[in-house]
């Protein structure tokens, strides 16, 4: 598994690279701005591309078929896209969470609480993307993966925008249940990716290169 | 002890088949696997490392099936593709600090002296190398772990006969052990009869032939002359015949044809086109 972090790491390292970049870019941004919540949301965005950007590299130099003739198993070349995937979002959370508290601090509009709310939607929505994502590119590559990943990203945000307009707030006690639900979603959204991680080894197992 | 051992390995696709492939690697041995392009050698050796499933028979490595402790038998194996499938955008050190992780017995000392042997840059990346440097890496990235059986599909095609030859030294340099052996399938056959000990023929997904190299080339001759006098040849031992702007040449098996007959000592090249291009040749398989 370490051996295959270490491949990844230098497969990815100029877009890995760029992605500090943009990310302390966005960070700069945000206390220009007074604004923290769009920084959350392009570091989740970018952070999940690196991992099909890994896939559409591998695919490109045909390196499932090289990598089935190493001492490896396939559950281990599954389990460090997970392991790439759980350190880009988890990375990428620890790094702008500070941010948003202190971006935060000149105005105070957020409670701490709703802080950590924010944080665990953020971190909730960055595991689900990883869950379904990589079976999708595992069983039908990076071109229609990257169809697909357009399409599961496209259509909810549409569908809360809409949502959103058309009805009306939600009262308190409603919010309220929300945010106490919204500190446990992280946890559902690692068993979803437990769920998906088995799927995808037997996606895996049973491709042929 | 075999190295490989395929017994009627069968594996079908839409407009392909291997049909029933058998033959074995001795260990010690070095086995030419020729064929035209489309014969069926890669597909045997991706059933053989299990990046193909098979639809029936058995393959053996080392004595063991080779479904069971796959990453056992992995270490001890090196495998050379026709090209470098690494990212491109890695260097040659970076592929020797992943490799250290991967194998149990990866000598970084040794690798960079394949590197240097062949003087492929340490820290350039593999998109900049030209086609010969990929491949002498590929190479040294299969070798510096010590294995004891080479898998090479196509490794020397497209390369020059300079950096051919410097590959072949290598190969022959990995022979001097006694328990080393190699799968070596090309459609070059000047390096096989360089190197191999035995030839495997495969063509349309079927072994033709598998035996000794020497024995094979003794045990065919080709016969040249018109048709009417192609009409002297005992029936019993033309094995194909190729007419030409100049009459025609037969492939004989030597022992059935007197010794009035003269005959030149065929190539693994020439009894490929016999085998493929011929006009009739009889069953030969072993």
């Amino acid at each position: 598994m370490q051996a295959l972090l270490i491949k990844d790491f230098y497969m990815l390292r100029k877009q890995l690279k760029s992605f500090v970049l943009l990310i302390l870019f966005f960070t700069f941004l945000s206390f220009l701005l007074d604004q923290g919540l769009f920084l959350i949301s392009m570091a989740l965005i970018v952070g999940t591309l690196q991992v099909t950007t890994a896939f559409t590299f591998e695919e490109m130099c045909h390196w499932d078929r090289y990598a089935g003739a190493l001492p490896i198993t396939k559950k281990m070349i599954i389990g460090s896209k997970y392991a790439l995937s759980l350190a880009l979002t988890g990375g990428s959370i620890i790094f702008i969470s500070p941010v948003l508290f202190l971006v935060n601090l000149g105005h105070n509009t957020l409670t701490l609480q709703e802080i950590f709310a924010i944080v665990a939607v953020a971190m909730t929505v960055g595991l689900v993307i990883t869950s379904v994502i990589i079976p999708v590119y595992i069983k039908y590559g990076s071109t229609k993966g990257r169809s697909i990943l357009f399409a599961i990203t496209f259509f909810p945000a549409f569908g809360i925008g809409m949502f959103t307009n058309s009805s009306q707030m939600p009262s308190a006690e409603t919010l309220n249940k929300i945010m106490t639900v919204t500190y446990f979603a992280p946890l559902i959204a690692l068993f979803l990716l437990a769920i998906s991680y088995l799927i995808s080894v037997k996606l895996y197992s049973r491709k042929q290169f | 002890m075999n190295a490989i051992e395929i017994i009627q390995l069968t594996k079908r696709f839409d407009t392909f088949a291997l049909k029933d492939v058998s033959f074995t690697l001795e260990q010690g041995t070095v086995m030419g696997f020729v064929g035209e392009n489309g014969a069926g050698k890669s597909t045997t050796i991706k059933c053989i490392l299990n990046l193909l499933k098979k639809d029936a028979g058995n393959i053996f490595i080392f004595g063991k099936n080779h479904r069971k402790d796959e990453t056992a038998w992995k270490e001890e194996i090196g495998v050379v593709f026709d090209d470098i499938y690494f990212p491109t955008m890695m260097t040659a050190k970076q592929i020797d600090r992943f490799l250290a992780k991967v194998y149990k017995n990866w000598d970084t000392t040794y690798f960079f002296h394949l590197l240097e042997r062949f003087k492929v840059p340490d820290n350039k990346k593999i998109e900049k190398l030209s086609r010969g440097m990929k491949m002498k890496l590929s190479i040294a990235a299969a070798l510096a772990h010590h294995p004891k059986l080479l898998i090479l599909d196509e490794p020397t095609s497209g390369l020059d006969p300079i950096v051919r030859d410097e590959i072949l030294d290598l190969f022959l340099d990995f022979m001097q052990q006694d328990d080393h052996s190699i799968l070596f399938s090309s459609h070059i056959t000047s390096d096989l009869e360089k190197i191999a000990d035995t030839i495997t023929f495969i063509h349309e997904g079927q072994i033709l032939f598998s035996d000794n190299k020497d024995t094979l080339l003794f045990d065919y001759g080709i016969w040249q002359g018109t048709e009417v006098e192609a009409l002297e040849l005992p029936e019993q031992a033309i094995v194909a015949r190729r007419p030409h702007a100049f009459g025609l040449e037969v492939l004989v098996k030597r022992a059935d044809v007197n010794i009035a007959f003269e005959l030149n000592k065929p190539s693994i090249e020439d009894l490929m086109l016999f085998f493929v291009k011929g006009e009739k040749y009889a069953s030969t398989t072993n």
